[in-house]
């Protein structure tokens, strides 16, 4: 019997024109958005709806025509192809003859459609540098056509409603679909609605999956598979894409996505072992008893309890010690979570310059506190840049030097006392002493007659402004990077320290507090003043006797300590204080200095007295007062007076200076 | 075990390319021209997958897929409605009824095929 084909051809006909508004409308915004993944694939689908009909009904020419327009857009949709004007235009003529071609059962074929056939077939064969596809009248595998678009993971969750079986549907059968348009990578199922034995029923489904998959297929093969059950299930496909951060580009895809994942999360929420958690709220409690105690003991105080209130006072000191560690403790994170995503910071420097280097990282578990962490980021970034910049030396000098190829930048993390050590080391050409001090004598930042040592030589890379570069690269070299990183690093209470060998590499070291908050400090007196000198950063306190003292032209004083000359700075006078003589003040009389360090400078600062020392918590003191120069911040004292914390880094730099009357410390006056 | 669909569907036409269809593809197929005509057809026999059209005289295939899934023999067999891509609010109400999913129409042979590969176990 033949097949009367007649009421379906009209149907076709007229769906055939609802089909190329779609194209067409689709083909017009394709200009302002030639990309645009959703709008190919939906102009696709028409083509391809069309095809198919035409398929069935013999339209050979529709066919053919429909062929090679899906051809192109599919390399399209895929990223093989991009929509120029020119492929829209002819797309656009394509759509035209079609209409011709759907006009009517009985429509003629149109002259010149060969010719755009033959154009959309030429434009396809060219992105692919392939011979075109041959065009088949079957529209058989048309729907399938070769795909190389780079596989793609997704997560993939189907919870389907409790009344799926009562369709006809069958999970299995999804999941089944599912694999064959996607290699499944791992399955999840989740039974937590699954009724206990005696109230479970059979024609219910109470099970979701999770499934991921990795494929090259579009998403859309993906939804395909869900069809039938969109209204009837939760079905959420979610590509497993790496975030636009850049993060190291590791061999698994969704390993290295959780990173900048976990660091962002981080930004307001931690994660704490809750076994943490309990030994603070241990401590607490012991704190509260402690403190009772004390009370009751004040409350009726006579000197018979004056030594259990004392045994008191020390069990709540140890405890608050304890509590100040724990809770520190809460706040660290490991340093690899920054430094992962150097990797790819010298993956793609290495590209730009055209460099062969490698990035090794050691000790990513040293855990240091968020908020040094945070601080940490730009600073490595600016140094790891100037190390890949100018450090490494391109593959072909390095040969000739008689280096390995591919340059090595060595970035690691150490605990180091109570500070934690981070040194960014290269095995590049080092830094140039020599060019260095012509450039700090022609940018006006020493004198040429100058006398100054290799370490203070090194120290001028941290000067604003300074590159020994002629031309500015885009990756580093604006000279704006050095002296950002030391103002970080000095923000951070840390040192930083350049040590280079001229050929051999340059290695920069960065001494860091392990926390921020809270420091040990050596409260002592100047003149009326109380200040606080970090801990960490104090070598000893000496007597010296003002014959001790040595002046050095244009250097102003130093101290001579065991055969050892140490720059000598007299607070009072540094601050402008008033001189408070001393009872029985003799010339001879020895006085107090105590001797810091900073990296490998050090400095003898004189001092009336030493008070003690005591665990301080730091204030910020450009948030609640102005910056002063020379200070880390504030702290209240036990007296509930205010002292002022001293940042010896900046006060070593600044007798370091070749010229030191231009970096006087402004006097202050500090109110308490 | 050769399987056997069930096509059911007034115009003869489509039946016909559905069946012819389906018995290439090594189905063994019974045809119906209405619900009421399929439900007597397939009383006591053992069916794997069911196509039907929705609008047909007699009894339409919304009640038909209804009967469908009250018989316990075929309560979880595979049930594919033929429809138009127009009829958005169709599929739904054949969701509804307890089809399992729908074919679009047109479709080429190849298309049937594949979408009863789909939900066929």
């Amino acid at each position: 019997m033949k097949i009367d084909v007649s009421h379906f051809l009209d149907t076709f006909l007229q769906e055939s024109a609802e089909h190329l508004s779609t194209i067409e409308s689709g083909l017009l915004k394709l200009n302002t958005a030639p990309g645009d993944s959703e709008l190919l694939n939906g102009i696709f689908r028409a083509a391809h709806s069309i095809k198919g009909g035409a398929g069935a009904f013999g339209l050979t020419h529709v066919v053919k025509l429909t062929h090679a327009l899906e051809s192109l857009l599919d390399l399209m949709r895929n990223g093989e192809a991009k929509a120029t004007p020119e492929s829209t235009a002819l797309m656009l003529q394509a759509a035209d003859f079609l209409k011709v071609l759907t006009a009517s059962r009985d429509a003629e074929c149109p002259a010149g459609m060969d010719e755009t056939i033959a154009a959309l077939e030429a434009l396809a064969a060219h992105t692919t540098q392939s011979p075109a596809k041959a065009v088949s009248g079957a529209p058989a595998n048309s729907s399938a056509p070769p795909k190389k678009a780079p596989e793609a993971d997704y997560r993939v969750i189907f919870a389907p409603e409790q009344d799926l079986f009562a369709s006809g549907c069958n999970p299995l059968l999804l999941l089944r679909n599912l694999a064959q348009v996607a290699t499944v990578l791992s399955t999840k199922l989740e039974a937590k609605n699954l009724p206990a034995l005696d109230r479970l029923d059979t024609s219910c489904c109470h099970l979701a999956w999770e499934v991921t998959v990795r494929t090259a297929n579009p998403v859309s093969d993906l939804r395909e598979v869900f069809e039938f059950v969109e209204d009837q299930a939760r079905v959420e496909i979610t590509p497993l894409v790496e975030l636009p951060v850049a993060v190291s580009a590791g061999p698994v895809r969704v390993e290295t996505a959780a990173v900048p994942d976990k660091a962002a999360r981080g930004e307001s929420s931690i994660r704490v072992a809750t076994e943490k958690i309990d030994k603070v709220i241990d401590l607490v409690g012991e704190m509260v008893i402690a403190q009772a105690m004390t009370s009751e003991l004040v409350e009726k105080f006579s000197a018979d309890n004056h030594d259990r209130l004392k045994e008191c006072v020390s069990t709540l000191e140890r405890c608050i010690r304890e509590l100040h560690e724990r809770t520190m403790s809460v706040r660290m994170l490991p340093v690899g979570t920054i430094f992962s995503r150097f990797q790819r910071l010298v993956h793609d420097l290495a590209q730009k310059t055209g460099k062969k280097i490698a990035l090794v990282t050691a000790g990513e578990d040293t855990e240091v506190d968020r908020g040094v962490l945070e601080m940490l980021g730009d600073p490595l970034t600016h140094l790891i840049r100037n190390s890949a910049d100018h450090g490494v030396e391109t593959p072909a000098e390095r040969v000739a030097l008689g280096k390995c190829e591919t340059g090595t930048i060595a970035l690691s993390a150490s605990n180091l006392g109570g500070n934690i050590l981070v040194e960014i080391e290269d095995d590049g050409g080092g830094l140039d002493l020599e060019r260095i001090r012509e450039k700090a004598i022609a940018k006006g930042l020493i004198s040429a007659s100058s006398e100054i040592s290799d370490d203070q030589i090194r120290l001028l890379i941290f000067e604003p402004g300074f590159s020994t570069r002629n031309e500015v690269s885009d990756i580093s070299g604006r000279g704006v990077g050095m002296d950002v990183v030391r103002r970080n690093v000095a923000a951070l209470n840390g040192s930083i320290n350049v040590f280079s060998q001229q050929g051999q590499g340059t290695t920069v070291r960065i001494l860091l507090p392990l926390t921020l908050a809270i420091m040990d400090g050596l409260i002592v007196r100047v003149s009326t003043h109380r200040f606080v000198l970090p801990l960490t950063s104090i070598i000893e306190t000496i007597a010296i006797r003002e014959d001790q003292v040595i002046n050095i032209a244009g250097k102003g004083e130093a101290v001579r300590v065991r055969d050892e000359a140490i720059p000598f700075l007299r607070l009072q006078q540094m601050f402008h204080l008033e001189k408070v003589s001393r009872e029985g003040d003799e010339e001879d009389l020895p006085q107090l200095a105590v001797v810091v360090e900073r990296g490998s400078l050090k400095a003898a600062l004189l001092v009336d007295e030493l008070l003690g020392q005591q665990q301080l918590v730091v204030k910020n003191l450009e948030k609640n007062f102005r910056r002063i120069e020379g200070t880390l911040g504030a702290t209240i004292l036990g007296d509930g007076s205010a002292g002022l914390i001293l940042d010896v880094g900046t006060l070593i730099e600044s007798l370091s200076k070749a010229d030191r009357t231009s970096k006087e410390i402004r006097p202050i006056s500090l109110v308490a | 075990m050769v399987k056997t669909a069930l096509i059911v569907d007034d115009s003869t036409t489509m039946r016909q390319m559905v069946a012819f269809t389906l018995r290439e593809a090594g189905f063994e197929v019974v045809e119906a021209e209405h619900g009421q005509d399929a439900l007597d057809k397939i009383a006591g026999r053992r069916i794997n997958v069911v196509i039907t059209d929705l609008n047909m005289p007699v009894m339409d295939g919304f009640t038909f897929i209804k009967n469908v899934r009250a018989m316990a023999a075929l309560k979880f067999v595979p049930i594919l409605m033929l429809t138009t891509e127009s009829q958005l609010s169709k599929k739904e109400q054949g969701k509804a009824a307890g089809a399992t999913g729908w074919i679009v129409k047109p479709f080429d042979p190849e298309k049937l095929l594949q979408t009863i590969a789909k939900v066929l176990p």
